[in-house]
């Protein structure tokens, strides 16, 4: 138990520190925005799916608190899968052996 | 780096998407062989680390940004199959919960930033580490790579989309990536050096 709660402490540690950073994240066009604005081929991007958490932003919800929430649910969700997936291929080859 | 839907030609698509649903479906596989159970919640935490690097935009140059992808460290810790599935599960998160990088060009970002990113660039870490006989070097260079490469290859994507002329969005990609590359080393080896002398266990040797 006590090697397991490391786990949860770092990953505890992995939200709250995010969190704390995302204030001082760049909002600035990341390198492929940046060079489809120069080529000018930016407006060809065409949205076929609307995301729940669109950009990072909680709908209503502005600013820092959404993207919190947003911190959050994406942290949690992509590791919560990946450890889910981890699991179970591990399980399937258990019965395999 | 993420793609967004629109960028990409129908071939390019198709073929994008292809190739991810072999390399992914080959790392998942050989994962479930070669991943060591007691690194299951690593892989969690790992992938946590992921997804949480990729939420934080640095300021480079000319009014641009990049972010740290992580794949070559998820690698590290997990081995290649492992880290591949790590960015894999990332980037599927990314497109469906927050519209980062398009639905149909997931393919060409699992390609970009999970295959090459993460699995083609730990092999050149071992060959690098092989061959410099200094580990630091290489997890900095390969690191530095699997960002210069995926880039590379988006571009590549891009000028056979017909979306941009090769020469031009090539070099342009390649050389803004060039910068963000040198945090991507510079995290990568920290974060490294530091689980390495805090838990050595961790590191595959």
């Amino acid at each position: 138990m006590a090697g397991q709660k490391v786990w949860l402490i770092a990953f505890i540690a992995i939200v709250l520190v995010t969190i704390a950073l995302l204030p001082f994240a760049s909002e600035l066009p990341d390198g492929l925005e940046r060079v489809a604005e120069m080529f000018g081929f930016a407006e060809r991007e065409r949205q076929i799916y609307s995301a729940p958490l669109k950009d990072y932003a909680l709908p209503g919800f502005g600013g820092f608190w959404g993207q919190a929430v947003a911190a959050v649910v994406g942290i949690s969700v992509a590791s919560g899968l990946a450890w889910l997936l981890a699991t179970k291929i591990k399980k399937v080859k258990r019965n395999d052996a | 780096m993420h793609i967004p839907d629109g960028f990409l030609s129908n071939p390019v698509m198709v073929a994008t998407n292809a190739a991810a649903l072999v390399t992914a479906g080959f790392a998942v596989k050989k994962a479930s062989e070669d991943l060591d159970e007691r690194k299951i919640p690593l892989m969690g935490v790992t992938t946590a680390f992921v997804f949480a690097a990729q939420m934080l935009n640095f300021p480079i140059v000319g009014g641009t940004s990049g972010h740290v992808l992580g794949g070559l460290l998820a690698a590290l810790l997990l081995g290649p199959n492992a880290g591949m599935v790590v960015m894999t599960v990332v980037l599927i998160v990314q497109a469906l919960l927050f519209n980062d990088g398009g639905i149909l060009a997931l393919g060409a970002n699992i390609f970009n930033m999970a295959f090459i990113g993460s699995w083609c660039c730990y092999w050149v870490y071992r060959w690098l580490a092989k061959i410099s006989r200094n580990e630091t070097v290489a997890v900095a260079v390969s690191a530095w790579l699997s960002v210069f490469l995926g880039a590379i290859a988006c571009a590549l994507e891009l000028a056979l989309s017909g979306t941009a002329p090769l020469v031009v969005v090539v070099a342009a990609m390649a050389s803004i990536h060039a910068v963000i590359g040198i945090g991507e080393a510079l995290v990568t080896v920290a974060a490294f050096a530091f689980l390495k002398r805090t838990k050595p266990e961790l590191v595959r040797g």
